[in-house]
């Protein structure tokens, strides 16, 4: 049976071989420690260090990288179904009326009041939108604080995920047939469009925001339950 | 040829068989398992193996528990009940695999 200082060691091992994810190291320490074990078994004369070697030749630095990898890829998979789950369900009752109830307010502001009103109504949903952001920044920091150790399975690169890029689409698209719009629904309408586009796209900014929220607090409680000592107490 | 590429394609199946028939093991003991069960002809590297664990774990065919083993931690894998089902299923496909190739090796008769 291998030390524990031993065992340190091969932890080492796997951050000095860019294996930083503890949700993978648990695994490869395992891994290597019951080669090892193995080895010095089959082999008495062989000290750690050289059975150490032996055990590395075979995982090789490529299939360390392999690893991590694939479990990337596997994770990004799980994670964008998740996404979709979650988000699809704003998409049924009772959440849907979420959606409506802000189109409907903007839609009643701009037929029945002034444009101040309007503006107004607009930046309401603009600090909706700025809230939900900051809660989503707060439950990601307070992720990292809770960790003492990384984790892929809650690997920021897997919660960053937005809308941002359709605010240019839609900007893009309303500038560049201005002309044909103008002509075929005139400059009023083209003027709503791109109003009630900018609000869409909020809406769907503030969804994703919710879903954000949920998917973090989900792989969280997943990651305490299977990863508890990754977790300050 | 080389061996371990013919046992590649398998390599699903074998697992979940593995877990079928042993209940909960760890990496390194299904390694062990294969090797001791085929007499030293399937070595599954640990390239090949915890890709193909960690899929199957969040496709829901394969749960895990994170247990301590004396100074150290180990994951236990097992199947779950779609893992089971999923076991009759890739049992009958290689069946009938085997049963494929053997039409295309097997010395003729007539």
């Amino acid at each position: 049976m291998l030390s524990d200082e031993q065992i340190q060691e091969l932890y080492a091992y796997c951050k000095r071989k860019s294996i930083s994810y503890y949700d993978i190291q648990v695994e490869i320490v395992d891994h290597m420690a019951n080669a090892i074990e193995e080895k010095m078994q089959t082999n008495e004369s062989l000290t750690f260090k050289q059975a150490l070697e032996l055990v590395h030749f075979s995982f090789g630095n490529l299939g360390l990288r392999e690893i991590v990898e694939a479990k990337t890829t596997t994770m990004r998979k799980k994670y964008r179904k998740m996404r979709k789950r979650l988000f699809y369900t704003y998409f049924t009752f009772p959440k849907i009326l979420l959606a409506i109830m802000i189109l409907l307010s903007v839609i009643t502001v701009d037929r029945f009041l002034s444009e101040p009103y309007l503006i107004a109504n607009i930046i309401l949903i603009g600090l909706i939108a700025a809230i939900q952001f900051l809660r989503v920044e707060r439950d990601k920091s307070k992720l990292r604080r809770t960790q003492h150790e990384k984790l892929l399975m809650t690997d920021p690169q897997f919660f960053d995920f937005s809308f941002y890029y359709l605010v240019f689409i839609l900007q893009i698209l309303t500038s560049l047939f201005k002309k044909p719009f103008d002509l075929l629904a005139g400059e009023e309408l083209r003027s709503n469009i791109q109003i009630y586009g900018i609000v869409v796209i909020m809406i769907l900014y503030i969804i994703n925001s919710l879903v954000k929220i949920e998917m973090l607090n989900e792989v969280q409680k997943e990651a305490k339950n299977k990863y508890p000592s990754a977790f300050a107490n | 040829m080389n061996k371990s590429a013919l046992y590649k394609g398998c390599l699903e199946p074998i697992i979940i068989q593995l877990l079928k028939d042993n209940g909960r093991m760890y990496g390194y003991q299904i390694t062990q398992k294969a090797r001791e069960l085929t007499k030293g002809h399937l070595d599954i590297t640990e390239g090949a193996l915890y890709p193909l664990l960690h899929r199957l774990e969040e496709e829901g065919i394969l749960e895990t528990e994170i247990e301590s083993a004396g100074n150290r931690m180990r994951k236990y894998y097992s199947l779950t009940k779609a893992g089971k089902k999923q076991s009759v299923q890739s049992f009958n496909e290689l069946q009938s695999f085997l049963e494929n190739l053997s039409l295309i090796f097997q010395p003729k008769t007539a």
